[in-house]
């Protein structure tokens, strides 16, 4: 499975990323360029792209859309001031082709700091409802807690496993629920 | 699993418009939180066969739950003093927990696992979990832990008073102000502050648009972001620190990762005084780095040094001490905003030695 990891700078990417691989959260520095890192979840293997999120960096998301299965967003709760700027990126991000079926999983970071917004003030501030072309699902989470991550990463391995099982079998004419699903992958 | 069938869609759109019916009936009567728990049970129900129904209905349905909880919200601001939260015991899924409203809590740590196993109304594209049905908590208190200052030019801005525990801060907007966000129990060396007022601890800063401004922050557990700073003296400590479109600012920096600056140019950078560094946290022992001088400018790849920034040497940043120590002093004594625009005057741009 490839997932791709997008955001504004400063949202937690990496943060969350390390976590999630048990790594040493500590001395992370914004991200130049992008990481690579591999897990194995139910499963699967993940291919995870942790690309920047620098204003500079951004035009170069569109180099790692190729075969994404799912796209990770993910957001700083905290940054009231800048929902604007994150709901215009991923908007633009959505519209991309090249994505088009992937799975959006929309990590609510920093959800440790008192004050953060509400998913349901993430949901409006990002205009989530009006996404009909992706499924998505906004998650709370806290990469510097690590809590919400696994079950976060546990729904998105479900929606994908589900939509890849499908499609492999019957022509996808109808979305599924994902709690009725049956994660099988071999078939 | 299939699509249910026209005739299926139109049974539940006729449960759904009774459903919203009685609820808009009890609107003035029932307690909020009954009203609430009706209208999330509600919208779980709609959220199960989301991916069933027509997308128009699906819109729609949305649109009018929407509405009554906007219809909820602005009840609860009309009774406001009687709004309280109650949790009825044992709630299960048919009853989810009320939901906090926007605003006036603070988010209540929200257990994920529960919002995924109990996940009739997380389905994709229609709906997020909301999360009082995850938490059990309830935030009664009222403090909001996110703070905004902004639009204010010729003054000295504090900690907001109305804090306890931890909070994080927006400025935007603020020209010829100092801004000195060390905890008030830093401030002075009178005793008679409570615990709560000692214990607000800041742990992260947002910053937009600040011109010849002098802003003092405690060393932050978080990270600090900002964008569009002209003019000014800054002294600052985070864990990361990244810093957009700004210019001719001095910057006294501890951070324990690398800081990163992008469309800046003119800012010199410095280490956090250590005189301030002492009593800036309470239990850990920051371990003085010299990170400032490791600034990446996403504009300039090269590896020979970028124009946009410089750093002081050690020498020179120790000679900021004495000066930022008299700053913070100065503040003590500050009564109108003519004493601000003074010792803004004096201090910017700082002297380079």
């Amino acid at each position: 499975m490839r997932i791709l990891f997008l955001g504004l700078d400063n949202a937690g990417k990496t943060t969350i990323l390390k976590k999630l691989n048990d790594e040493d959260i500590g001395d992370i520095s914004p991200t130049l360029g992008f990481n690579i890192k591999t897990l194995i979840r139910d499963g699967y293997t993940l291919n995870i792209w942790d690309v920047g999120g620098q204003r500079t960096l951004r035009p170069y998301w569109r180099n790692y859309f190729e075969s994404t299965d799912a796209v990770v967003w993910v957001v700083d709760s905290s940054d009231r001031m800048r929902m604007g700027d994150c709901q215009s990126e991923l908007k633009g991000l959505l519209k991309e082709e090249r994505l088009a079926g992937a799975t959006l999983l929309v990590f609510a970071n920093k959800q440790d700091l008192e004050g953060s917004m509400t998913l349901e003030e993430i949901r409006d501030a990002l205009d989530l409802r009006s996404i009909l072309s992706h499924r998505w699902i906004v998650h709370p989470c806290s990469a510097y807690t690590g809590k919400g991550l696994e079950e976060g990463m546990t729904w998105l391995i479900k929606e994908v496993a589900g939509r890849l099982y499908w499609s492999g079998i019957q022509t996808p004419t109808q979305p599924t629920i994902p709690t009725a699903q049956v994660i099988n992958p071999v078939s | 699993m299939s699509n249910i069938s026209i005739a299926q869609a139109e049974e539940f759109h006729a449960h759904f418009h009774k459903q919203r019916q009685d609820i808009q009936g009890f609107l003035d009567s029932s307690n909020l939180s009954e009203l609430n728990a009706r209208i999330s049970a509600l919208r779980g129900e709609v959220d199960q066969v989301s991916a069933l129904i027509p997308v128009y209905d699906r819109v729609k349905y949305d649109k009018q739950l929407s509405e009554l909880e906007q219809a909820v919200s602005s009840r609860k601001v009309r009774d406001k003093p009687k709004s309280k939260f109650s949790f009825k015991g044992g709630s299960g899924r048919s009853t989810p927990a009320p939901k906090p409203e926007n605003g006036s809590t603070t988010s209540a740590p929200i257990h994920g696992s529960t919002v995924i196993s109990t996940s009739s109304n997380i389905v994709g594209d229609s709906s997020i979990p909301t999360p009082a049905q995850a938490s059990s908590s309830s935030s009664s208190n009222n403090i909001a832990n996110s703070h905004t200052i902004s639009n204010l030019s010729h003054q000295l801005v504090r900690p907001p008073e109305d804090v306890r525990g931890t909070y994080t801060l927006s400025l935007s907007d603020l020209s010829d102000c100092i801004i000195d966000l060390r905890p008030p129990g830093d401030t002075s060396t009178s005793s008679g502050k409570t615990e709560s007022e000692v214990q607000a601890k800041l742990t992260a800063i947002h910053g937009k648009t600040l011109r010849r401004c002098i802003l003092i922050s405690p060393v932050v557990k978080g990270s600090i972001l900002l964008d569009g700073v002209e003019g000014c003296l800054l002294v600052l400590g985070s864990q990361q620190f990244r810093i957009h479109t700004s210019t001719d600012t001095t910057i006294l920096l501890h951070v324990d990762s690398l800081p990163v600056i992008e469309h800046c140019s003119n800012l010199l950078f410095g280490g956090y005084p250590s005189n301030l560094l002492e009593n800036t946290i309470d239990s850990i022992p920051i371990q003085r780095n010299t990170n400032y001088r490791k600034v990446q400018d996403f504009d300039w790849p090269l590896p020979s040094p970028s124009p946009n920034w410089s750093a002081l040497s050690d020498q020179e940043s120790a000679a900021q001490n004495p000066t930022v120590r008299l700053l913070v002093d100065k503040l003590e004594g500050v009564r109108s905003s003519e004493d601000v625009d003074r010792i803004l005057e004096e201090s910017l741009p700082l002297p380079r030695s």
